[in-house]
């Protein structure tokens, strides 16, 4: 009965679509069409993250040696006050701001001079260095960071041993070493991938500007830098933002690190692995899930400022 | 090739002294823990009688388990026991007090000794005591009180890793160096390396194992925690182990040992190029050293550990137990299972067929004859690596604990420790451990106080 109302209802496509805009059926086909899409949201989103919430509010008490067993009690807020009152994970967003002021710009300032250089008119091969410089973002995380892990360690790696020839005595125990040599795993992986989004944005850039500055007597060089630049402008600003608020993620690299250098990159380094380490070690969940929905709350405030700055960016330009 | 050291390691199979016979009658007198059958009622053998088919899961991680259950099963027609394998470290705990959270657990299960306290005071695991009758008391005396909490015993052990030290012969002899039996000794012939070769170091110092300055904290007489009435007590700044931070402290200052992390390339790598003469491992290490270093044979040998007095004493540095479900089905045949593990010759014939492991078993009676058979051309002369970590077991202390919140408080010493070579201090590893037991129990409600 729904079906042939729906069908008797429907639209044509003829002139009167435009009088109807949304019919009861138009409806509930959109309804059937996206149920899939909210199913799955809910099953593996929602109610995951309701299920964080939920967890974040209780504790497990124990008392006195703890031999008589533990009980779930409802303590409000009082985990995420545990969390944020840790130092420890306090100090994490402390470090990846830190790892965040290295790798973002580095990596972007690479970027872009890789996408301005395939495309100048010097370049040659600019499909095969594309794919190229794209690959190494289709290794995964874990075997990037392993494959780093190798070429950081002591007595095993020839860039340690070729570092220490020149004089360096680079010690992955230091500052000064530790987060450009965590920044290096991640701009290896992912200049190439912006570098291709760059060059995506440098050849929507009309010809015929190009062509003028040419005319105009402009070198190579001062066409890249006062033409191109400024007009992929949003596009790198864009690739840059998304890069920050991937940064507050960051676990893979310092956790692989780990292993070579616990006494400066600590189990509990960034947010991410305070986190795990919470629930996986210490099997406190309730910490677990305080810390990850702040880490979500700053995450998406990230995320709306990003939007709301690179809006402003699109309408100037 | 390098082999990093597998931290898998801690635990696997075992058994113990036939002198821990002896001194298991003395065994479990401590100060405030401890204690397994003294105060005790006369316990019974744990022995399921019933004729009704009982059915058990067993969880566990080590060599050979399932043949071992399929042994169990093939001679205990009233019980059936099915085995799943996990994996060992922090994923494999997860796992069970996941599945504990779940109200599926197993009902036994294999655990290390440090996360045994954990288990115990969440109350998921059941109190044994009276089925530790007096030959089971005996045959696994050395190892009881580290299973013993609170006065009740909540854990079978199965094996006791004694702190050893494993070392070069070959290149013993090439420095001329003897194989010392005291730290004064240990010291002054790490000098002596030093003037012969200063490219190559006595021992190492493992800075992302906690665990191994327990071990030695534990010789020196530390007691870093204990139970006082119903309150944990936690000490790990004592004098015995703030001795023992400061003599590898000033080791590693004067560059005389390597500081290494032992899951890095660099620790396989410095012992299969020979830049480090000794290790100071459990018996278990015997067979990572053996996979790991094949081109070596014939150049390892293990001695007892250095001590500090001249009397031997030693540590414990991992090893594991059997533990039952507070929830189990059939607590006797639970029980009695645990039980076997430990104290059958055909369990440990079993477990330790094929030769790879070198886990020492508590109950060193039962394991004479895999003990006898193991195959010791690897090693210096033939030294068959058992005889000697059976009287090594024999000189660990009968006090000693761990509490509860460890794997939180290894994460927390694991930073200071990780320094030590960069200018960290091993001082602060205790400080940390020190400050972070205490915080982590109360945050958990328990009862904890310095001490």
């Amino acid at each position: 009965m729904a079906i042939s109302s729906a069908a008797v209802r429907r639209p044509s496509l003829g002139a009167d679509a435009g009088r109807a805009p949304r019919g009861r059926g138009h409806g509930r086909a959109a309804a059937i069409l996206m149920s899939p899409f909210f199913l799955l949201f809910t099953a593996v989103t929602l109610a995951p993250i309701g299920y964080a919430v939920y967890l974040s509010l209780y504790r497990t008490e124990r008392s006195g040696l703890g031999f008589g067993g533990a009980s779930n009690v409802f303590v409000g807020l009082g985990n995420y006050g545990r969390a944020l009152g840790d130092s420890v994970y306090r100090l994490g967003f402390l470090h990846v701001v830190e790892y965040g002021v290295i790798y973002v710009p580095t990596m972007l300032a690479a970027a872009i001079a890789g996408a301005l250089l395939l495309d100048s008119s010097l370049a040659r091969a600019s499909r095969l260095c594309q794919l190229l410089y794209f690959m190494p973002s289709q290794v995964p995380g874990i075997l990037a960071a392993l494959i780093w892990l190798y070429l950081y360690t002591p007595h095993v790696s020839p860039v340690i041993s070729l570092l220490t020839h020149v004089g360096a005595t680079p010690n992955l125990g230091q500052t000064g070493w530790l987060l450009p040599a965590m920044a290096n795993v991640a701009i290896w992986q992912y200049t190439g991938y912006n570098i291709v989004i760059c060059y995506a944005a440098l050849k929507a850039v009309p010809r015929e500007l190009i062509e003028a500055s040419r005319v105009d007597g402009a070198s190579e060089l001062r066409t890249a830098l006062s033409i191109k630049l400024p007009l992929i402008g949003p596009a790198a600003t864009l690739a840059g933002l998304m890069t920050m608020v991937g940064v507050l993620q960051l676990f893979t690299e310092p956790l692989v690190l780990n292993s070579i250098a616990p006494g400066s990159i600590g189990a509990q380094w960034s947010p991410n692995l305070y986190i795990f380490n919470a629930a996986f070690t210490n099997d406190d969940f309730a910490t677990a899930a305080a810390g990850s929905i702040l880490l979500a709350l700053i995450s998406g405030a990230l995320s709306f400022v990003v939007i709301r700055v690179t809006r402003r960016w699109r309408e100037i330009s | 090739m390098s082999h990093p050291r597998k931290r898998v390691g801690r635990k696997t199979a075992a058994v113990c002294i036939a002198a821990a016979t002896l001194l298991a009658t003395a065994a479990c007198s401590s100060s405030g823990a401890s204690t397994g059958g003294d105060a005790a009622p006369a316990a019974a053998a744990a022995t399921y009688t019933g004729s009704a088919v009982v059915n058990l899961s067993y969880w566990s991680w080590t060599l050979n388990s399932q043949a071992v259950v399929d042994a169990f099963n093939a001679t205990h027609p009233n019980i059936h026991v099915t085995y799943t394998h996990t994996v060992n470290g922090p994923n494999g705990y997860s796992k069970l007090f996941d599945a504990f959270k779940a109200g599926d657990g197993p009902d036994v299960f294999n655990c290390e000794y440090d996360m045994l306290p954990e288990f115990v005071s969440q109350g998921l695991t059941a109190n044994l005591t009276s089925y530790i009758d007096a030959k089971t008391q005996s045959a696994l005396g050395s190892a009881l009180p580290l299973t013993t909490l609170g006065g009740s015993t909540w854990a079978v052990p199965i094996d006791i890793e004694p702190a050893e030290l494993w070392y070069r012969a070959d290149l013993f002899k090439k420095y001329d160096l003897a194989v010392p039996t005291t730290w004064a000794q240990f010291q002054s012939e790490a000098r002596q390396l030093a003037t012969v070769d200063p490219g190559a170091k006595l021992g190492a110092i493992p800075i992302d194992d906690p665990l191994w300055l327990a071990a030695l904290s534990e010789q020196a007489g530390a007691q870093w925690y204990s139970t006082s009435g119903d309150s944990w007590k936690v000490n790990l700044t004592d004098a015995a182990s703030e001795k023992v931070a400061s003599y590898w402290q000033s080791l590693a200052d004067k560059k005389l040992v390597l500081t290494v992390t032992s899951s890095s390339p660099s620790y396989g790598q410095a012992y299969s190029n020979g830049t480090v003469l000794t290790q100071i491992e459990p018996p278990y290490e015997g067979a990572y050293i053996k996979s790991g270093y094949p081109n070596e044979a014939g150049d390892w040998a293990v001695a007892p550990l250095p001590n500090w007095s001249g009397a031997a004493t030693d540590g414990s540095e991992g090893g594991s137990s059997s533990v039952v479900d507070k929830n189990t089905k059939n607590l006797a045949a639970a029980a009695e299972f645990a039980e076997w593990l430990s104290t059958s010759p055909q369990a440990l014939t079993t477990r330790m067929q094929g030769g790879k492991s070198t886990s020492l078993p508590v109950d060193a009676s039962a394991a004479k004859a895999p003990e006898t058979a193991f195959d010791t051309s690897y090693f210096y002369q033939h030294q068959n690596v058992f005889d000697l970590a059976n009287a090594a077991a024999g000189t660990v202390s009968k006090s000693w604990i761990w509490g509860p919140e460890v794997p939180g408080v290894d994460t927390a010493m694991a930073t200071p420790l990780g320094k030590v070579g960069s200018g960290g201090q091993l001082s602060a590893m205790l400080s940390t451990g020190q400050g972070a037991a205490l915080r982590l129990m109360k945050n958990a409600g328990l009862s904890a106080s310095a001490g």
